[in-house]
């Protein structure tokens, strides 16, 4: 039904219970599921730390970290599935991979779809008006 | 996964996207399809049409044959299907029976199920949905 499906994961509760019905609709259709996180390079404090490698030490490893587990949880429960970390904007990293994996399905957590962030723009939001495929926005809020 | 599924649908072939999606999801779980589509009553006919017939030429009895054409398609899929029409703006309509049937997911088509109305109606019913909404890419 869906054989390419991505999803959008951070460390919050709302995106874990999102990753979760993701896994279980991505068994149910039997399609890959490719796990997209996207983290702000922030630098990390440390004077001994060399500028040039603030960047990649900082974040990259709390990217990989998570998206080591949740691969984990996908593949206990016999999803395969591929990991994706991305430096861009949330939105844009989601329909970036989408687009590169071809992908039928993307599902979003609906944090930020109602209420003031609404206004100010939300994940969830701008990833159902960009995406070039269907999208599928589950209730974690 | 998702065993009540609300989708909202009109005449258009876009609209049939979005319900065979539907169709597919709950075929899976064996669930209960609900089909809605809206109407708005049309207002101002001339008043030599005779009040007998003013209910054939409204849009209602339009919304009927939609609503048959797409559970029919349910139907021959052995999914359970229900119909619903109702009277008013199309996202409203959707919440309407999403609220009724405590649906678990809507599914709508991801262009204008109305295409004489400018809002869009995919985003009408993603920011108000109190459970999941899929959007299907139907353009």
């Amino acid at each position: 039904m869906y054989s390419s499906i991505v999803v959008g994961v951070d460390d919050s509760p709302t995106a874990r219970a999102a990753f979760k019905r993701a896994v279980e609709f991505a068994k149910m259709s039997g399609g890959t599921l490719h796990i997209v996180t996207a983290y702000k390079p922030h630098p990390i404090s440390g004077e001994d730390v060399p500028d040039e490698f603030r960047y990649a030490v900082a974040s990259t490893g709390e990217a990989d970290v998570l998206l080591r587990t949740l691969a984990d949880h996908a593949s206990a429960e016999g999803v395969k599935s591929e990991v994706h970390a991305a430096t861009a904007d949330p939105a844009d990293a989601l329909i970036s991979v989408a687009d590169r994996e071809d992908a039928d399905l993307i599902v979003v957590g609906n944090k930020g779809m109602k209420g003031a962030r609404r206004v100010l723009g939300s994940v969830p939001n701008s990833v159902a008006h960009k995406a070039n495929c269907s999208v599928l926005i589950l209730p974690t809020t | 996964m998702f065993r009540t599924v609300v989708v909202g649908a009109d005449d258009s072939p876009t609209a049939a996207v979005a319900v065979d999606a539907a169709i597919d999801l709950v075929e899976q779980s064996q669930g209960t399809l609900h089909v809605v589509s809206a109407y708005t009553p049309v207002s101002g006919l001339p008043s030599s049409v005779p009040d007998e017939f003013r209910g054939t030429v409204q849009p209602d009895s339009l919304v009927r044959s939609v609503l048959d054409k797409h559970t029919a398609r349910a139907r021959l899929r052995g999914v359970s299907v229900e119909a619903h029409d109702r009277r008013g703006a199309p996202a409203d309509a959707v919440h309407e029976v999403a609220d009724q049937v405590d649906a678990d997911l809507v599914v709508v088509g991801s262009k204008g199920m109305n295409r004489r109305v400018l809002s869009s109606i995919p985003n009408s019913v993603a920011h108000q949905a109190s459970c999941a909404v899929l959007i299907v890419k139907t353009d």
